[in-house]
C-alpha cells in the first residue's frame, strides 16, 4: 500500500506488504552481497586489510555487547574495558595456570566477566541516573587495580603471553584465519543481541526504559529484566575481551583504562546507540579513521611538516568533531543516516504513484518496515535519551539564531486577507510529521489584541499540532512546519519554545506540566517573572487553593491544583496572547468550574488575549468570543459564538454533524 | 460487612500520607468478581492515590489491600500486576511502540520463555510466541483496534491511543481491572465509545472494573455501585442513582 498499513488481511501477523516485499527483497539482495564480500574479502584484499579487518569485528563484537547495555537498556556504563579486562584475564589466567583449552576458556572468560556484571548491576541498578555511572564507575577503577595486582603477582609487567587458540585440532594461526573467527564472533553478538530484542524481553526493556513505573504496573519486574540485560551484556563483553587477548597475543591490565571504555562509548554513540549495528559502524570507524588520515598525511607535501607530524593529532580532532557533528545532526548516529536515507527513498517511490495522503488517518508506518519490528519504531524513535535532549537543546539555540534574519524579511512581503496583522496570526500553516503525516493542512487563524478566540475539534483533529506549531515545540518532535506565523506583524515561525515565550506567547500546558519535586512557590519561580501584571500576590489571591498549599511541593497537588499551577506560572512569564491547551481536561466538575472562573476574571481584565483549545464547548462558549471549528487538518467552520446557538450545536459541529447548525 | 469471601478486593481502613498531608483515612471499599464500580471524588480527593495503594506503588501506613484474600500491600507493582490487578494511568503512556508491541507488552505477565529459549528459538518458545501473538491480537479485537495494529501508537489521535491502553491492559487477563480517567481529555463520541466498550468487556470477561472518572454522567450509565472519596475519606457508598442523589455529594462534588 503506498501510504499506511494494510488492514490485517489474515490472522498471520507476519505478513508483509507489497512495498515491505520489495523492501525486503532489496534488503536481501545487499545483505546477501554483502556476505559474500566479506567471505570472499581474504581472497582478494591484501594481508594488512585482512588484519585490520579482523580487528575491526572483534571491536564490532565488544561496542555491539556495550550497545546492549547502552542502547536498549539506557545505562550509561564506564566499567566497559573492566569487563573486557576481567575476561581477557580470565582467559590469561586459565591458559597460563590451568592450560585450557580455547572453547573452554572462552566459557570460563564469559562467565567471569557475567558474575561481576551481575555483582554491579545487582548493587547500582538500585540506584538511578548519575549513580548508576559512579557505580560503574567504581566497576572500572577497582577491577583496574584488581588487574594489576594480578598481573604483577602472577606474570609480572609484561603481562600474560597467549598461545595460539586451538578449536578442534584447527590452530588460529593466521590473519585469515583470525579474520573469520572474527567474523563469527561479531556475527554471534549482533545474533544475540537481535534475538533478545525482538524478543518480549527486549519489549520489556524498551518499556521501562520509557516509564519503569507504568513498566511495573504491567507486571514487568524493572529489577530483574536489568539486571539480567546487564550480566548479559556483560558475558558477551568478556567473551570479547577474551578473544581479542588471544589474537594481539598479550594481554596486559594497562591496555584496559577508562580512556577505552569512552573510546567504546563514543563509538557506539557514532554508529548509533539502540540499533543493531550500530556497534560495528563505531568499530569501522574507530578501526579505520587512523589509516584513512594517515593516508592523507601521507601525501602532503614535505615542506607541511607541521601537520606530518601530527596525525595522531588530526585524527583525534577527526574522532571528536564527528561525535559532535554526529550527535547534533543525528543523534541516532550512523546507523540513522542509512534508515533516513531509505526513508527518503520509499517517500519518493511514494510519491511517483501521485496519491494524495489520506487525511482521515493520520496514522501509518513508514515505508517497508514490518509492524513487528518494534527496536525499529521504539528504540530508533527514542534514540539515547540524555542526548537527545542536549541535542535539541543545542540545536535550538544555533538554528534558530541563524534563520532569524530570513524570515524577518518573508514576513514583510506576503500579506493575506487575514483580519488584522495585530494579534497572533497564523497564515497558511502546514504540520507535517516525519514526512508524511500530514496533520495541519494550510490553516489561517488570527486572535487579536484582548481577543477571547476557542479553537474546537475532535481528537485527532490537529489542535494540538497547532498549538505545538505556535508555541515551536514541533522542532523536537522531526515535524516541519509551514507558512507563517506572527505575534504583532513580527514572525514567529520556527522560533525555539524559549524564544516564543519571551516574545509574549505563552503556552499553558496540558496538566501534569509542573516540577513535581518542587514546591509551588518553587514551581511559579522557575523562571523569572517578566509580567509587569501579575506577581507571585497576584496569584495567591486569584487562586486560593494554591496559596493554601503554597510551600507543599507540586507532586502532591491535585489535578485541579495542577492546572492552576501551569495557569500561574504562564502568568507570571508575561503574556500577551495565552494559549490554552485542554484546560478541562481530567477536571472535576467543581474544579473546572473554579479554575474556568479564574481564567475568565484574568481575561476580563483585558490587555490578554488568549487562543482556547478544547474539548469542552461548554468552557469555549463561556469564555470565547469567537471560535473556530477543526477537522482533519483545516478549519471547516469558523465565527462568533453567538452563531452558535447553544453548546450541544457547537459540539455537533466539530463531531461531525455540521447539517445542524448551517446558519 | 459481608463475608470477604465474595470480595475480589477488599480495601480495609487504608491510610496514607505525604509528609503530613493526609492522602487517605479510614478508606475501606470492596468490589466483587464482575463488578463495576466507580470512585468519583473532587480533584486532590485521593482517588489517584488510592489506585496507586491497591497497585503497590504507594506503601500505606496502615490498612490492608486483599485480592481474593491475599495481602496486597508490600507487595511490590509488578507482583500485584502478576497477582491479576491491571491498571491505567492518567494521560497515555504507549512506550513509542506500534500498537501490537504494546498489547503484546501486556502479555508479558504469561510469558514463559527465557533468555535461553529466545537465543536458541526452541520449539516450545516459537510455539509460545505464536500463541501470544494469538492473544494479543484478540485483545486488540476486543477494543477494535485491529486495523491499527501496525502503527506507531504515539502516531494515533488520543482516544485511540487511550484503547491501546485498555487494550494492553486486557491482554493481561487480569481480575480486577482501574481504569484511572479513561475518558479525560475526550470528546463526547470517544466516550462513548469507551463505556460500550468497558461494558462488552464486563460482560463478555467477567472482568471487574474498578473506574476513577469525572464524567458523572459517564460514570451513571456504566456503574452499579459507586464510591465517592472526599479530602481523603469515604463520604459516602452505594448504588449509583443512591449516592448521585445523596445532596453531601452534590455539594462536595459539583456545586461550587
Amino acid at each position: 500500500m503506498p501510504n499506511g498499513y494494510e488492514p490485517a488481511a489474515s490472522s498471520d501477523h507476519r505478513r508483509p506488504s507489497r512495498s515491505g516485499q520489495r523492501t525486503r527483497a532489496a534488503v536481501t539482495a545487499v545483505v546477501g552481497a554483502a556476505v559474500v564480500v566479506v567471505l570472499a574479502l581474504p581472497m582478494f584484499a591484501s594481508d594488512f586489510t585482512v588484519y585490520l579487518a579482523a580487528t575491526t569485528l572483534l571491536v564490532a563484537a565488544s561496542a555491539t555487547s556495550l550497545n546492549l547495555v547502552l542502547g536498549y537498556l539506557g545505562i550509561l556504563t564506564m566499567g566497559h574495558a573492566a569487563l573486557m579486562g576481567l575476561g581477557a584475564f580470565a582467559a590469561g589466567l586459565s591458559t597460563s595456570e590451568l592450560d585450557l583449552p580455547f572453547l573452554v576458556v572462552i566459557v570460563v572468560a564469559g562467565a567471569a566477566a557475567g558474575l561481576i556484571g551481575l555483582g554491579v548491576a545487582l548493587i547500582s541498578l538500585r540506584w538511578q541516573g548519575i549513580y548508576v555511572v559512579l557505580g560503574t564507575l567504581a566497576l572500572q577503577f577497582i577491577a583496574l587495580y584488581a588487574l594489576h595486582r594480578i598481573q604483577n603477582g602472577v606474570v609480572g609487567p609484561i603481562g600474560f603471553q597467549m598461545p595460539t587458540p586451538e578449536v578442534f585440532g584447527f590452530e588460529i594461526n593466521s590473519d585469515t584465519r583470525w579474520y573469520y573467527t572474527s567474523a563469527v564472533l561479531a556475527a554471534a553478538t549482533i545474533a544475540v543481541v537481535a534475538l533478545l530484542t525482538r524478543s518480549h524481553i527486549g519489549r520489556a526493556w524498551v518499556a521501562l526504559r520509557r516509564n519503569p513505573l507504568a513498566a511495573g504496573a504491567l507486571g514487568i519486574n524493572v529489577t530483574r529484566v536489568t539486571v539480567l540485560g546487564f550480566t548479559i551484556g556483560s558475558v558477551m563483553t568478556g567473551v570479547a575481551g577474551a578473544v581479542s587477548g588471544y589474537f594481539t597475543r598479550t594481554v596486559a591490565a594497562d591496555t584496559f583504562t577508562l580512556g577505552l571504555t569512552i573510546e567504546y562509548l563514543s563509538m557506539v554513540l557514532i554508529g548509533g546507540a539502540g540499533t543493531l549495528a550500530g556497534g560495528l559502524l563505531g568499530a569501522v570507524f574507530y578501526t579505520w579513521l587512523p589509516y584513512g588520515v594517515n593516508f592523507f598525511v601521507e601525501r602532503l607535501p614535505e615542506s607541511w611538516t607541521t601537520l606530518r607530524n601530527h596525525a595522531f593529532a588530526i585524527e583525534n580532532a577527526i574522532f571528536g568533531v564527528t561525535i559532535i557533528v554526529v550527535l547534533l545532526v543525528e543523534p541516532g548516529g550512523l546507523m540513522h543516516v542509512g534508515s533516513r536515507l531509505k526513508a527518503r527513498a520509499s517517500r519518493a517511490l511514494r510519491a511517483s504513484g501521485a496519491r494524495r495522503p489520506d487525511a482521515g488517518e493520520p496514522t501509518k508506518r513508514r515505508g517497508g518496515e514490518r509492524y513487528d519490528d518494534h527496536d525499529a519504531h521504539g528504540l530508533r524513535r527514542s534514540g539515547w535519551g540524555p542526548t537527545r535532549r542536549v541535542t535539541h537543546w543545542v540545536a535550538t539555540l544555533t538554528s534558530s539564531a541563524s534563520r532569524l534574519p530570513v524570515r524577518r524579511g518573508t514576513s514583510t512581503s506576503a500579506r493575506s486577507d487575514l483580519r488584522s496583522e495585530e494579534g497572533l496570526v497564523l497564515d497558511a500553516v502546514d504540520v507535517v510529521y516525519r514526512g508524511t503525516i500530514h496533520a495541519v493542512r494550510g490553516i489561517s487563524l488570527s486572535v487579536g489584541p484582548g481577543e477571547v478566540v476557542g479553537l474546537v475539534g475532535a481528537n485527532g483533529a490537529g489542535k494540538t499540532s497547532t498549538l505545538r506549531a505556535v508555541t515551536g515545540f514541533l522542532r523536537v518532535e522531526h515535524a516541519r512546519v509551514g507558512g507563517r506565523i506572527e505575534l504583532d506583524g513580527r514572525s514567529l515561525t520556527n522560533f525555539p519554545p524559549y524564544r516564543v515565550a519571551r516574545s509574549g506567547v505563552v503556552l499553558v500546558p496540558e496538566r501534569d506540566k509542573v516540577f513535581g519535586e518542587l514546591t509551588v512557590a518553587q514551581n511559579l519561580s522557575v523562571a523569572p517573572v517578566r509580567s509587569r501584571t501579575f506577581d507571585l500576590d497576584n496569584i495567591r489571591s486569584l487562586f486560593p487553593p494554591l496559596a493554601a498549599r503554597w510551600n507543599q511541593r507540586a507532586g502532591f497537588l491535585s489535578g485541579g491544583e495542577r492546572q492552576m499551577l501551569a495557569l500561574g506560572r504562564a502568568l507570571l512569564a508575561g503574556p500577551r496572547v495565552l494559549l490554552v491547551d485542554e484546560l478541562s481536561q481530567g477536571l472535576a466538575p467543581r474544579a473546572l468550574e473554579e479554575i474556568s472562573r479564574a481564567l475568565g476574571r484574568i481575561l476580563d481584565r483585558g490587555g490578554l488575549s488568549a487562543l482556547i483549545v478544547d474539548q469542552n464547548a461548554e468552557l469555549i462558549m463561556q469564555l470565547a468570543k469567537r471560535v473556530y471549528v477543526m477537522e482533519v487538518g483545516r478549519i471547516v467552520r469558523s465565527g462568533g459564538v453567538e452563531d452558535f446557538v447553544d453548546t450541544r450545536q457547537l459540539q455537533a459541529a466539530y463531531l461531525g454533524e455540521r447539517a445542524v447548525v448551517q446558519p | 460487612m459481608t463475608a470477604p469471601a465474595d470480595h475480589l478486593l477488599a480495601v480495609r481502613d487504608v491510610a496514607l500520607a505525604f509528609g503530613g498531608v493526609v492522602a487517605l483515612a479510614d478508606v475501606s471499599l470492596h468490589i466483587r468478581p464482575c463488578e463495576l464500580v466507580g470512585l468519583i471524588g473532587p480533584n486532590g480527593s485521593g482517588k489517584t492515590s488510592l489506585c496507586n495503594v491497591i497497585s503497590g506503588l504507594y506503601r500505606p501506613s496502615a490498612g490492608s489491600v486483599r485480592l481474593n484474600g491475599e495481602e496486597l500491600v508490600g507487595r511490590r507493582p509488578h507482583e500485584v500486576a502478576r497477582l491479576g490487578v491491571a491498571r491505567t494511568f492518567q494521560g497515555v503512556e504507549t512506550f513509542g511502540m506500534s500498537v501490537m508491541d504494546n498489547v503484546l507488552l501486556g502479555r508479558h505477565v504469561h510469558w514463559r520463555s527465557g533468555v535461553a529459549g529466545v537465543l536458541a528459538r526452541s520449539r516450545t518458545e516459537r510455539a509460545e510466541r505464536r500463541a501470544q501473538f494469538a492473544a494479543a491480537a484478540a485483545a486488540l479485537d476486543a477494543l477494535e483496534l485491529t486495523r491499527h495494529r501496525a502503527a506507531p501508537a504515539s502516531d494515533l489521535p488520543y482516544g485511540t491511543r487511550k484503547r491501546v491502553e485498555l487494550s494492553r491492559a486486557v491482554a493481561m487477563e487480569p481480575k480486577l481491572l482501574i481504569l484511572d480517567e479513561p475518558t479525560a481529555g475526550m470528546n463526547p463520541t470517544d466516550k462513548a465509545e469507551i463505556a460500550t466498550l468497558i461494558r462488552r468487556l464486563n460482560r463478555d470477561s467477567g472482568l471487574a472494573v474498578l473506574l476513577v472518572e469525572h464524567d458523572l454522567g459517564f460514570v451513571r450509565n456504566l456503574v452499579s455501585r459507586l464510591v465517592v472519596l472526599n479530602f481523603g475519606r469515604v463520604l459516602a457508598a452505594g448504588a449509583t442513582d443512591e449516592v448521585l442523589d445523596d445532596e453531601s455529594v452534590v455539594d462536595a462534588y459539583v456545586r461550587g
